[in-house]
């Protein structure tokens, strides 16, 4: 594939990567809280291994750090596609809704042997979520039943631009900028009851999210079979404004510190690790009706070769993580815990590789935030490659 | 190694693909909650119950006038204590005295059979006397206006008023035919709709004369001799005519004509021994054969403050989800005038200032859905009464806050205004505290937009 199809994809994919956050109606309840639900940029490959995404063997194709573009020979574009099923049980909600996400989209242009620049983009804040339920106005002369459906559409996606390089052997650095973008529409639908002859409320309106931040990242290979990662992000500060209007504040971003580690055992056997801190609790010092709390992440896997061909690998993946969600639901911290099962091939020589992850785990705990989910992710992964 | 290369990149491109499809087939899917835990806007819908009291001008008047008994849609045949009344008719010219046939016009050598049909308006309430009433049908013997025609004047226009010569009550001149009822529903249980008065004696005399335009056409009444209340529909008259081109046939023809030729229509009206004067004040009427008709004026306000809340909720700008402007009933009006039957009514918006223009006041469209119905034998004293005005409230809450607060004005009366002798009353803003109109209007505010 030449470099100038790898870019016109890349413009493509990344227009789908950023718009899909904004239009797509998805729902989660537990993202209702705060600034909404957290997603990394991770691909279908870390996933399967529990999502370590800060060093890996074998091409790191996740946007977390900057640093992983130098170890890039050839240029290439790739993309992870997300839907998800989830099963709300609570005090309070109930339900099964699925979501669509595609998590990252990144494309990576090395140059010189020594240089490569990244740009990416994924969803960043997942603000997609609806709830209806049925209740009584009453009135002087009358109790009136109504449906209420009440819905967000939208989130914040990041968009990254890395520049990273080979300082030493076996040491790469990189930085980001990252642009943070995107707008979610509230909006309230209330429906009496048809014997009324009420008319109906409706109220739409949308906040707009503009930011900008930066990102440091790191990956020394001390021995070649071991690599080890780190990065480090700082959201400068972001914008939320009403969009017809203008009025708004400006919050800080979390600083993010994420490690991670990757072990290539044998030929066949590769182990990987990696934890994350993300200091939401100052975001949340800017916002009046939520609470956060920093958070704390881990996960790791292995990934062995099935079958290994002249020109292609087939792998298999297993894996666990637990990560912990910024915004709390009902004063306690959500954790989502899961394990993951997935495959993957590499083909042509290395020039594509598809992988497909399936995840199955749960968010919340019923004893603490009076609602928890249990949930399938699928992650659907595609790269290309240069020669 | 082509191919290859083409098989990624058609890869990624069926992957975006499938995105894009993913969005397109994404389903919009909701989580059952608990009102109280729903996650989002808490936005409450409220309901404010103004009283003239709590408001800066709130003013209604009451204009009659604007109906006749001869725009009626019946004719009431009364006679009791408390009213007479008789239905009076005029067959204008051109009476049908021809016939066409084919490419030919055919006159008629003679007339025969006249009869003059009455329907029974079996919607309305009808009584008979226990013995039977009889209804009687007299030719007027003096020239009359169906227009302006009251109980004690023939013609009773601006600048014009002819007594009867014969005194209050028309100046009639004899009895053509007289039909006596027994009863309004047969043994089978049909109902009675039709009175057939029967005119052959009188059919060239009275054909002939309301056919010439040069004589005054005095016109038919009808009395009932003895006691009895009908209401009646417009009379039409059926005859035979004999055409010079065929004397052995005999034609039936009718006025009003079937065909649009030769147009008879009927002029009717009623006259009756008594009027209905305007209401006292601190009383709304509404309905009645002069067409009562409630205007009010009311300036609300934009905001307010509910209950013992401290909090004050805009109106302006809000979303109405329901506006109602409640009457309550005073007592019966007395009779004859209270209306005994049930009649629809509905309100209409109000073009100019009517405490301008007075009863002059130009109206505008109905107000969708304000319609109410007046049911007398069930709506009590101190029972209320809602018009919906949501659309004209939310039309002015939907007005910019910069410009001029418009009053909400409307009018509501009789709808169709002919079609009830009888009106009813209703509370006034200067009346009596316990039947004083309210303004009820449930609202959701508009509320700043919540980015926190």
């Amino acid at each position: 594939m030449s470099a100038r199809r790898i870019f016109v994809s890349a413009l493509v994919l990344a227009a789908c990567a950023v718009a899909p956050v904004q239009a797509w109606a998805q729902v989660n309840l537990l993202g209702a809280s705060g600034l909404g639900r957290r997603v990394l940029a991770i691909d279908a490959r870390a996933r399967g291994m529990g999502g370590p995404g800060v060093a890996l063997h074998g091409g790191n194709l996740s946007a977390i750090n900057p640093a992983t573009a130098a170890r890039f020979a050839t240029a290439g574009l790739w993309a992870t596609y997300t839907p998800e099923r989830r099963d709300v049980e609570g005090e309070f909600a109930n339900g099964t809704v699925t979501t669509e996400t595609v998590s990252v989209v990144r494309l990576v242009w090395p140059w010189g042997g020594r240089w490569a620049v990244a740009v990416s983009a994924g969803a960043f804040l997942d603000q997609n979520w609806g709830v209806q339920f049925i209740d009584t106005l009453r009135t002087s002369v009358e109790d009136i039943a109504f449906e209420e459906t009440r819905t967000s559409d939208g989130g914040v996606s990041q968009v990254r631009l890395d520049l990273a390089g080979i300082a030493t052997e076996g040491l790469s650095l990189g930085a980001s900028f990252l642009f943070y973008t995107g707008q979610s529409r509230r909006k309230v639908k209330r429906v009496f009851e048809d014997d009324a002859n009420f008319q109906s409320y409706n109220f739409s309106r949308a906040i707009n999210y503009r930011g900008w931040g930066l990102a440091l990242g790191a990956e020394w290979e001390p021995i070649p079979e071991v690599l080890v990662g780190g990065a480090f992000s700082y959201g400068v500060d972001m914008r939320i404004s009403d969009d017809t209007t203008d009025v708004g504040f400006s919050i800080p971003l979390p600083i993010a510190v994420n490690l991670g580690t990757s072990w290539q055992l044998t030929p066949e056997l590769l182990v990987a690790m990696a934890f994350g801190w993300e200091g939401w609790s100052r975001v949340a010092d800017e916002l009046a009706n939520a609470s956060a709390v920093d958070t704390w992440g881990i996960g790791g896997g292995v990934e062995y070769a099935l079958i290994v061909g002249e020109n292609n690998r087939w792998l298999v993946r297993g894996g666990a993580h637990a990560d912990q969600l910024p915004f709390e639901v009902r004063g306690g911290a959500i954790w989502e815990r899961g394990f993951s099962l997935g495959a993957g091939a590499i083909l042509a020589a290395g020039r594509a590789r598809l992988d497909f992850t399936a995840e199955f785990g749960g968010r919340g705990d019923k004893s603490v935030n009076d609602v928890e989910e249990s949930y399938r992710r699928f992650s659907f992964g595609a790269a290309v490659f240069t020669r | 190694m082509k191919g290859r290369r083409l098989t990624g990149y058609r890869a990624i491109a069926i992957l975006a693909a499938a995105g894009f499809l993913g969005l397109a087939c994404s389903k919009d899917e909701l989580l059952n909650v608990d009102p109280e835990e729903a996650p989002g806007f808490v936005i409450p819908t409220v309901e404010v119950v103004l009283t003239p009291d709590e408001v800066e001008q709130w003013i209604d008047s009451v204009f009659g006038g604007f109906n006749s008994a001869a725009s009626m849609l019946f004719m009431l045949a009364e006679k009791s204590t408390n009213l007479e009344s008789q239905p009076m008719v005029i067959f204008n010219a051109p009476i049908q005295d021809t016939l066409f046939f084919f490419d030919t016009v055919a006159a008629a050598v003679d007339f025969d059979s006249l009869r003059m049909i009455v329907n029974i308006d079996t919607t309305r309430d009808n009584a008979l006397a226990s013995a039977g009433t009889t209804l009687q049908l007299w030719s007027v013997e003096q020239g009359w206006d169906p227009g302006s025609a009251a109980w004690a004047l023939a013609v009773d226009s601006p600048g014009v008023a002819v007594p009867w010569t014969a005194g209050p009550g028309g100046t009639l001149g004899q009895i053509l035919d007289e039909v006596f009822l027994t009863e309004l529903v047969d043994t089978t249980g049909v109902v009675t709709d039709s009175i057939v008065f029967d005119l052959t004696e009188y059919t060239d005399s009275l054909l002939s004369s309301w056919n010439d335009t040069s004589q005054v056409n005095t016109g038919l009444a009808m009395v009932i001799a003895d006691s009895g209340s009908l209401a009646l529909q417009a009379p039409r008259l059926q005859y035979l005519i004999i055409p010079e081109f065929n004397p052995d046939t005999a034609i039936q023809v009718r006025c009003p004509s079937l065909t649009t030729i030769l147009r008879c229509l009927p002029a009717t009206t009623y006259i009756f021994d008594d009027s209905a004067q305007p209401p006292p004040v601190g009383v709304l009427q509404t309905g009645g054969v002069d067409g009562w008709r409630s205007f009010v004026r009311v300036f609300l306000p934009d905001s307010v403050v509910l209950g013992d809340s401290a909090e004050n909720y805009t109106l302006r700008g809000a979303t109405i989800n329901k506006a109602e402007y409640v009457i309550t009933s005073l007592p019966a009006p007395a009779q004859p005038f209270g209306a005994e039957a049930g009649f629809d009514a509905t309100a209409y918006q109000l073009a100019d200032n009517y405490l301008v223009l007075g009863a002059k006041t130009p109206v505008g469209a109905r107000v969708a859905g304000s319609e109410f119905r007046i049911q007398p034998d069930s709506l009590e004293e101190g029972e209320s009464i809602a018009i919906d005005l949501t659309l004209q409230v939310q039309a002015w809450a939907d007005v910019p806050l910069d410009s001029v607060t418009p009053p909400i004005t409307f009018m509501f009366r009789a709808f169709p205004e002919g079609s009830t002798f009888g009106y009813w009353n209703f509370g006034a803003v200067d009346g009596d505290t316990a039947y004083r109109p309210i303004f009820r209007i449930v609202f959701t505010p508009v509320r700043e937009f919540p980015v926190e």
